[in-house]
């Protein structure tokens, strides 16, 4: 390069033009050969990553979220998956009419519908990349809504009241209609993401959300989809009502249209197998059995590694769907190398009824009666989480709501988990009162003693005066019911491990007690209680009802 | 014998008898520039006859070290892949490299920073996270995560090492005129 003598230097001097020894020569070829293989690979990689990602729409929702959230115990990923029934796009404009009864008969009106998230699906994700969990949440579940008004509610309107209640704050005066619905949809994300995580006792850290119009677009990006059912149905969408469903039995190739009433039948549709697997909760395991068929149509076509039809893809994806601003799609790649290959299995979460409870106006609806501490469980089963319950919440978690059907008001809401927790080993498994010393430790009890105890067959919590709440928390870890133990002092909990008790990642009785080091083993998903069957998505096109 | 090169320790040949060719022009017999500065080069000590090298441990160690630095400060300060720490790092270890290094070091710290680089932003991160590349598909997304995070830190660094290279031809240039 610049070795050579300058002009004028060779002009005062000159001196024969040394000839570069070959080897160095060589060196340098190869080194700016290198230099230039690498630099051009990288630079490619970086365009074409930031030509797919730039545009994305996000929110800060999350961030507020994650100040309460529980704390991870390991590197696994918990997403939530919002499907917004809303007939209106970004910016609070209504979508045409006529699109809205003819492709995605959805009535005429944009107004119906509302702000309810019609679908909320927990996407866990492993620590070791494995096989993940979707974990379906029926959108009528009566809960105790963070962020709103702190009153029991179904979940599905956390957004559209959380939303309300900001447009009609002074925060909302002066803006316009774009800003308008863009903080008073951030409002309703913040309410439906703290709900749910205090619902679940799962950290959420990244969520996605789609309306109505982004999920016909994204369908009609991925082209005709197909899906199996047991059984022919049909729907028809008269008024707002029905989803335009006509499907026959076996496989059906679905268009955008079509997808989108696969997804959101929810009349004439029960699994006669299982008759509390019917209408909204059947409706979740045609949702699961639509993205298994996603999956594997990206996968056997090859989308994934095609970057012309992901642009596409992502194009579409800009438009219409919200990411929180923290998610970096490469890391996610990195986290969920399986889902590509649809190694997951969803399932929905159970109720323990129905009730009609009196709403505002003094109307009555039904609800689905849930158990926070029996869903919780079920959670960390599922997730292998160390800490169920008891998490603290989210602003405005604060009023616990005095009305609250007892049966369903979450465990001790709003509290962090209080008392002193003794721990007695009476089972065959060596060091296991230490190791649940420190998973409720971790889970932000105070530490007791360990305490010896005759033998017992089984495994139990007693409280003493002023820690039945928080032994609720702790009996849930162990799938048992706490007791007023008239020898545990008032501010304590002794929990007997008895010989029903297994080591971390045993899962016996349900059970997956484990230790800060590191979450358990998560339980197959067919083991736990739940609303119909699983869906397992490595199936590719599961059939469903 | 006659028309015999010498080949010099770093393989740099010079026709016989003549001052080293990495020399530059500007500098005086005694291996200073024109101007009377003591050059900072990492050329080492080049009196008359001294072997002439491209560049020598300080700028390998500007080059290697100060990457190799930000990245582990990346990593444990949890700044991520391509964070400020590497690039900060990167940025003045090639600027700093290529202002010590003889005009034939050019030649190799220009080049250095893409695979240096990529070799930082790797070894790092799988020091600190092995576990997370055991699976294939993992290792991948990982792979290409390295290579597009630590892309603008190889573009800032080669401009950082350039723009050091061009001040340098710059002011030989004018103590030369002058």
């Amino acid at each position: 390069m610049a070795e050579q003598p300058g002009p004028r230097a060779a002009r005062r001097k000159p001196a024969p033009k040394p000839r570069p020894n070959p080897l160095v020569l060589a060196g340098r070829t190869i080194a700016c050969a290198t230099s230039l293989a690498v630099l051009g690979t990288c630079g490619f990689s970086w365009y074409a990553y930031t030509s797919l990602t730039d545009g994305l729409t996000t929110s800060s929702a999350l961030d507020d979220v994650k100040k309460n959230a529980p704390k991870h115990l390991d590197s696994s990923v918990n997403v939530l998956l919002i499907g917004l029934d809303s007939r209106k796009d970004m910016n609070g404009n209504d979508l045409p009419g006529q699109f809205v009864q003819d492709e995605l008969h959805a009535g005429s009106s944009s107004d119906i519908g509302g702000y309810n998230t019609n679908t909320l699906m927990l996407l866990h994700i492993p620590a070791n990349g494995g096989q993940a969990t979707a974990i379906s949440i029926p959108r009528d579940d009566y809960v105790q809504l963070v962020g709103v008004d702190g009153r029991m509610h179904k979940i599905k309107e956390a957004y559209g009241r959380a939303k309300d209640i900001f447009n009609n704050s002074p925060a909302a005066k002066g803006l316009s209609k774009p800003d308008l619905e863009k903080r008073g949809r951030d409002a309703g994300r913040r309410a439906t993401l703290a709900t749910v995580q205090q619902f679940l006792g799962v950290p959420i850290d990244h969520f996605a959300e789609v309306n109505l119009k982004g999920f016909y677009d994204i369908a009609k990006a991925v082209g005709p989809v197909q899906v199996c059912l047991k059984r022919a149905t049909k729907d028809p969408a008269i008024q707002g009502q029905g989803s335009g469903a006509d499907f026959h039995q076996g496989i059906n190739t679905l268009n955008a249209s079509q997808a989108l009433s696969f997804v959101r039948q929810r009349h004439n549709l029960v699994n006669p197998n299982d008759p509390s697997d019917f209408g909204d909760f059947a409706r979740t395991h045609r949702q699961q059995a639509f993205i298994s068929s996603v999956i594997k149509k990206l996968k056997d076509e090859g989308v994934v590694s095609d970057l012309s039809r992901m642009q596409g893809l992502f194009d579409v994806v800009k438009q219409d769907v919200v990411l929180d601003n923290q998610w970096n799609v490469l890391d996610f790649a990195q986290q969920a190398p399986n889902l590509a290959g649809g190694h997951v299995t969803a399932i929905t979460l159970p109720i323990a009824g129905f009730e009609d409870v009196t709403v505002d106006g003094g109307t009555k609806e039904s609800v689905n009666r849930v158990d926070p501490v029996q869903i919780k469980r079920i959670v960390q089963q599922l997730t292998g989480h160390d800490s169920p319950v008891g998490n603290p919440l989210g602003a405005g978690s604060s009023g616990a709501p005095s009305q609250a059907p007892a049966s369903q008001a979450p465990a001790a809401p709003g509290a962090k988990p209080t008392g002193t927790v003794d721990v007695a080993n009476t089972s065959a498994v060596n060091g296991a009162a230490a190791a649940e010393m420190r998973a409720l430790v971790g889970m932000g009890f105070t530490e007791g003693r360990i305490q010896t105890l005759p033998r017992q067959t089984r495994t139990t919590v007693l409280y003493g005066p002023g820690e039945k709440d928080a032994a609720d928390q702790v009996a849930a870890r162990y799938n048992v019911t706490a007791a007023p133990g008239g020898s545990v002092r008032a501010g304590h909990i002794q929990v007997a491990l008895g010989t029903d008790y297994t080591a971390p990642g045993g899962g016996s009785g349900g059970q997956t007690p484990s230790s800060p080091a590191g979450p358990a083993a998560p339980a197959d998903p067919n083991s736990v209680q739940q609303v119909g069957p699983p869906v397992d998505m490595a199936q590719g096109i599961a059939c469903v009802d | 014998m006659a028309g015999q090169r010498v080949r010099t320790p770093a393989g740099d040949t010079t026709a016989r008898g003549q001052a080293p060719a990495q020399r530059s022009a500007s500098e005086g017999a005694d291996g200073r520039p024109e101007g009377g500065r003591p050059r900072q080069c990492a050329e080492g000590p080049r009196g008359p006859g001294a072997p002439a090298q491209p560049f020598s441990g300080t700028a390998v160690l500007l080059a290697v070290g100060m990457p190799v630095a930000g990245g582990l400060a990346d990593e444990l300060l949890g700044l991520g892949v391509g964070g400020w720490g590497l690039l900060l790092c990167s940025v003045l270890g090639f600027a700093g490299a290529a202002g010590v290094c003889s005009r034939a070091g050019w030649w190799w710290v220009l080049p250095a920073p893409p695979p240096i680089v990529l070799a930082v932003t790797a070894g790092t991160e799988f020091l600190a996270h092995s576990d997370e590349f055991r699976d294939g598909k993992a290792a991948a997304a990982g792979a290409a995560k390295w290579a597009i995070d630590g892309f603008p830190v190889m573009l800032y660094a080669i401009g950082a090492a350039l723009l050091v290279i061009l001040l340098r031809v710059v002011r030989d240039r004018r103590s030369r005129r002058g």
